[in-house]
């Protein structure tokens, strides 16, 4: 009986499954080469960039959906998924973001008026299905010479940046889903930094879907020039729909000399309902690469949300003495499945990753902790701490795959792991010294994910604890 | 705490038939019988497990029937039961548990919680006073590791630090050599007070002994069947249950 308890306290009552008639302009279901030219003739785009987008799709055909991952779902029909879905009005003749969607936004607890922003302000990009409909603070930081706008307007206004690094840490023969991302690619952010520049406030994109069937292909680019840094946050929900919706994304960060990048992902798909049905797969290639001397990028995330996770943020740590960082809390319950982990490739001398990963899984849900330290032959003296905790509420299921290969001697690895399994009893004795089943809880995920949260930035670290104790108290927060 | 015609299944058997009791606070309330007659299942009644159905009858404690509360609303009434096997929880450590535990009790007094620095003050007092090593069991995963005996000093501490009113020992005796239950006797005898009910349900009549136990209740098939004083123990150690 108490296990049923846990599972409905653990329920994630999905505040953000809302979705609204937003009059969109749809190009027809289905994928091939038209599609593709379609999507880019909307977008205006150069010659180069659609020919891009065609040798993706070419080698996509030739390329076999992956399947080593711990996760099942249904073979998808990519010929039954709307590939381009705009709203028909973003801005008017005043060249303000309309109304109706700044409300919808507004909803979603995303400002995309910079008058609402409070004095800690954020710089937004919200990108609603395929469309950027509004990018603020631009002139604030056009000043320090930081460009930060959809990807779309970065091809249009910034073609040689794109042209120098697009695809260049992520190919698009790097796998299945970034090469259909390179292909059908619609919007996402752009951000550069130039050379000794701290970015004044964090950057964030928000990402959306809300149109039924609907497939988000975002890519978000991140260059980062010697000396500068930047704190980027990322957050995304999407409509409840019983549907599945596919969600493929690729992130490219570019770190040069002592450069800091800080990724920073709350991520809060619709997981489907209690039974499993609906939710996206969220299917996504983001890679870092710390080009540099000293070089550093983190990735944090906060997974709690979509059907299916098939994630794995990583570093190529190619600059002598460059860092990379991965700081992961993923919440899994009902019949949501994680695979996810981190990449940490050393190339460079001296270079350092520290991993940090915390699996927490209800209900009848599976996550796996998927992770490799390659060092190469010439990364001398490189080291790695990893630590993969776990804890687990009644039967739910929970794997880690830490794999580890290197050809250097001089390397230093570490590895530490704890299991924590939540039984009934467990809970019993706890309540019995005066907590309510509620507040257990919380006190174990809180304890438990405390050393992640300390890496989210201010605001987020609040936002993404709130999260997790909304799906522990299976309110409607 | 008045137990009144209390009848209780586990998974659909019946195991309490009709039980009637009277615990008076100030005392020692030993608790023996045979396996299988329903002492753990009358603790654990007590305190709220959800796995004991309560059929008919009721449980009154400080004027009030605890039968509809839940688990912790009974604990922060005062009932505090000391498992037979205390739980084990890698990754939750002593402090972060004992100060929500504490502080839950504080808020429900209305009295101010307690700061991490006072906090941790008091549970390396606590910590040292059961002879752990504060610096260790502060940060030490929930009886991680412990033996058996640590893991009854480790309950001790927390009835010290939480200063619950109805205690249980369900067999807090069970696998502690000599010195570790005259250490438990010694703690239980200096811990009553007039408002304090403590039940110790034990098959060792010697245990029975070293609390002094002013009440000794025999229970049988899910009754309790005599009621007596200490001397009680001697005709259980000469005869067994048999003869109730």
């Amino acid at each position: 009986m108490q296990n049923k308890q846990i599972i409905e306290t653990l329920d994630t009552k999905y505040s953000l499954g809302f979705s609204e008639n937003i009059d969109s302009e749809t190009i027809p279901k289905g994928l091939n080469e038209d599609v593709i030219r379609l999507i880019s003739n909307k977008k205006n785009e150069p010659e180069w960039l659609l020919n891009w987008r065609l040798e993706a799709f070419r080698h996509w055909l030739t390329m076999e959906e992956p399947n080593w991952a711990s996760v099942n779902y249904p073979k998808i029909d990519y010929q039954d998924i709307f590939y381009y879905s705009v709203p028909k009005k973003i801005k008017n003749e005043a060249g303000e973001i309309d109304p109706e969607l700044k409300a919808y936004f507004e909803k979603l607890g995303v400002p995309i008026g910079e008058q609402q922003v409070l004095a800690g302000n954020i710089a937004v990009d919200a990108v609603l299905d395929s469309q950027s409909v509004g990018t603020t603070f631009k002139e604030k930081l056009n000043k320090v010479g930081i460009i930060f706008c959809s990807f779309n307007e970065a091809v249009i206004n910034h073609p040689e940046l794109v042209k120098q690094y697009l695809g260049t840490v992520v190919s698009y023969k790097d796998n299945y889903f970034a090469a259909l991302n390179s292909a059908v690619f619609s919007d996402g952010s752009f951000c550069f930094i130039p050379k000794g520049v701290r970015s004044p406030m964090e950057l964030s994109t928000y990402f959306r879907i809300n149109q039924a069937n609907v497939g988000q292909f975002e890519r978000t680019l991140i260059v980062a020039e010697e000396g500068s840094f930047v704190s980027y946050l990322e957050g995304c929900s999407a409509s409840r729909r019983d549907e599945n919706q596919l969600h493929a994304a690729v992130v490219e960060i570019i770190a040069l000399d002592n450069s800091t990048v800080k990724y920073s992902t709350v991520q809060n798909w619709y997981p489907g309902d209690e039974n499993g049905k609906g939710g996206v797969y969220n299917f996504v290639t983001k890679r870092a690469d710390c080009r540099g001397y000293k070089s550093h990028v983190s990735w944090t995330q906060i997974e709690t949300g979509s059907a299916i996770t098939w994630k794995y943020p990583s570093v190529i740590l190619r600059g002598d003495e460059s860092v990379g960082e991965f700081y992961s809390v993923a919440l899994t319950n009902h019949h949501q499945q994680a695979d996810t982990g981190t990449k940490m490739i050393h190339l460079g001398k001296n270079t350092k990753s520290t991993i940090i990963s915390k699996s927490i899984s209800a209900g009848n849900s599976s996550g796996t902790y998927r992770g490799l330290v390659r060092v190469g032959s010439k990364a001398d003296n490189a080291r790695n701490f990893t630590q993969c905790d776990s804890l687990i509420f009644g039967n739910a299921q929970v794997h880690t795959h830490p794999y580890i290969e290197t050809t250097n001697g001089s390397v230093t690895l570490e590895h530490e792991a704890t299991t924590s399994k939540i039984s009934d009893e467990h809970l019993f004795y706890l309540q019995q010294r005066g907590m309510s089943e509620e507040q257990a809880k919380n006190m174990l995920v809180n304890g438990f994910c405390k050393s992640v949260f300390q890496k989210l930035p201010g605001e987020f670290a609040v936002e993404a604890q709130k999260l997790l104790e909304i799906n522990l108290e299976g309110s409607l927060g | 705490m008045k137990i009144q015609n209390l009848s209780v299944a586990k998974s659909n058997k019946k195991i309490l038939n009709n039980l009637n009791a009277n615990f008076e606070p100030g005392k020692i309330h030993a608790i023996m019988g045979p396996n299988g007659s329903g002492k753990t299942t009358l603790s654990y009644t007590i305190a709220g497990h959800p796995d004991c159905e309560v059929i008919s009858g009721d449980i009154i404690y400080k004027e009030q029937s605890l039968k509809d509360l839940e688990v912790h609303e009974r604990s922060l009434l005062g009932v505090h039961l000391c498992p037979q096997y205390p739980s084990v929880i890698d990754g939750l450590s002593h402090a972060a548990f004992l100060k929500e535990a504490i502080n839950i009790r504080r808020h429900n007094q209305n009295l101010e919680a307690l700061d991490e620095f006072e906090f941790l003050k008091l549970l390396k007092q606590k910590a040292e006073e059961f002879k752990f090593n504060p610096k260790d069991y502060i940060r030490h995963s929930l009886n991680s590791g412990y033996s058996g005996g640590e893991k009854k000093r480790n309950e001790i501490l927390q009835i010290s630090l939480l200063n619950p009113k109805f205690i249980i020992l369900d067999e807090i005796d069970s696998g502690l050599d000599i010195e570790a239950m005259k250490y438990i006797g010694n703690f239980i005898n200096q811990y009553i007070q007039p408002d304090v009910t403590i039940l110790a349900i034990t098959h060792y009549p010697e245990f029975a002994r070293l609390l002094n136990a002013k009440e000794v209740h025999i229970i049988k098939q899910g009754q309790i069947v005599k009621t007596g004083d200490i001397d009680l123990v001697k005709s259980i150690e000469a005869n067994g249950f048999g003869d109730f």
